[in-house]
């Protein structure tokens, strides 16, 4: 009975071991770690501060039990686009302009506007292109796509 | 002539006493075996249905390393720890598989479990 007992318990804590190690690796790979690779984000302490903070928030978990069924109050296109009309651009980049206000975001995107340049990335499978982003943004992190 | 069959006979008592206590159990031939069949695919290019054979062997390789390291390793939560890591490259990145196996077997060897 006690050898019983004693296979029990090591076989739990192998699947306890098991369970902690897919669920901090799941951690490590969104939060500390790039696009699957050992490369380590710059904005790692901004995001575990975040992380923690919702963590430690009440309505993180109350958010599950919420009926999500129910349509939130909105308004409608036409009126949405009134209010952003009102409300001036911002340039993020030569090219692409946002604006926001409480009920919606616009991203206005002027293609010919938009100055490129051509960066060589590398793809999941470890060959080298050349692809072009707006200038004046970084480019994804290796391996993403 | 006598000296030096004292000498030999020395060095011959010398390696028999260091490597006595190298032996291989069945596990770990099998483990040898699995490793050497994956280098002959590796090499012949040979593809296996749903797994990258350089991922399994990188992980066998690691398994032999862990034999290595931990004098007094349990074999089977070892091989559990292998065969769940060969099973997750079905399912995940190999750089997340890797993180997976090393922190299982911290955790095991934390937890007494190797």
């Amino acid at each position: 009975m006690n050898i019983f007992f004693s296979k029990i318990h090591l076989i739990t804590k192998g699947l306890v071991a098991f369970v902690a190690a897919v669920m901090i690796s799941g951690f490590l790979v969104d939060d500390v770690f790039l696009g699957y690779t050992p490369t380590v984000r710059t904005d790692v302490a901004d995001r575990i501060v975040t992380r923690s903070i919702a963590a430690a928030n009440i309505d993180t978990y109350l958010s599950y039990f919420q009926d999500k069924s129910k349509p939130r109050p909105s308004l409608d296109g036409q009126t949405l686009i009134q209010r952003l009309a009102e409300i001036p651009s911002q340039q993020i980049v030569p090219g692409v302009y946002a604006k926001e206000s409480d009920e919606g975001s616009l991203t206005e995107i002027k293609y010919y506007e938009i100055r490129w340049k051509e960066v060589p990335y590398r793809r999941t499978g470890g060959s080298i292109e050349t692809i072009r982003i707006p200038e004046g943004t970084e480019p994804p992190p290796p391996g993403l796509f | 002539m006598d000296s030096q069959t004292d000498l030999s006979g020395q060095i011959l008592q010398q390696w028999t006493a260091t490597t006595a206590h190298f032996s291989l159990t069945k596990k770990e031939i099998f483990l040898l075996a699995a490793a050497l069949v994956l280098i002959v695919l590796l090499v012949g290019q040979v593809p296996v249905p749903y797994f990258n054979v350089s991922h399994i062997l990188l992980l066998t390789l690691f398994t032999f390393l862990g034999k290595g390291f931990f004098p007094a390793t349990k074999d089977t939560p070892l091989y559990f720890a292998l065969i769940s890591g060969v099973l997750m490259t079905l399912y995940y990145p190999i750089f997340q598989v890797l993180l997976i196996y090393f922190l299982l077997i911290g955790f095991m060897k934390v937890l007494k479990v190797l």
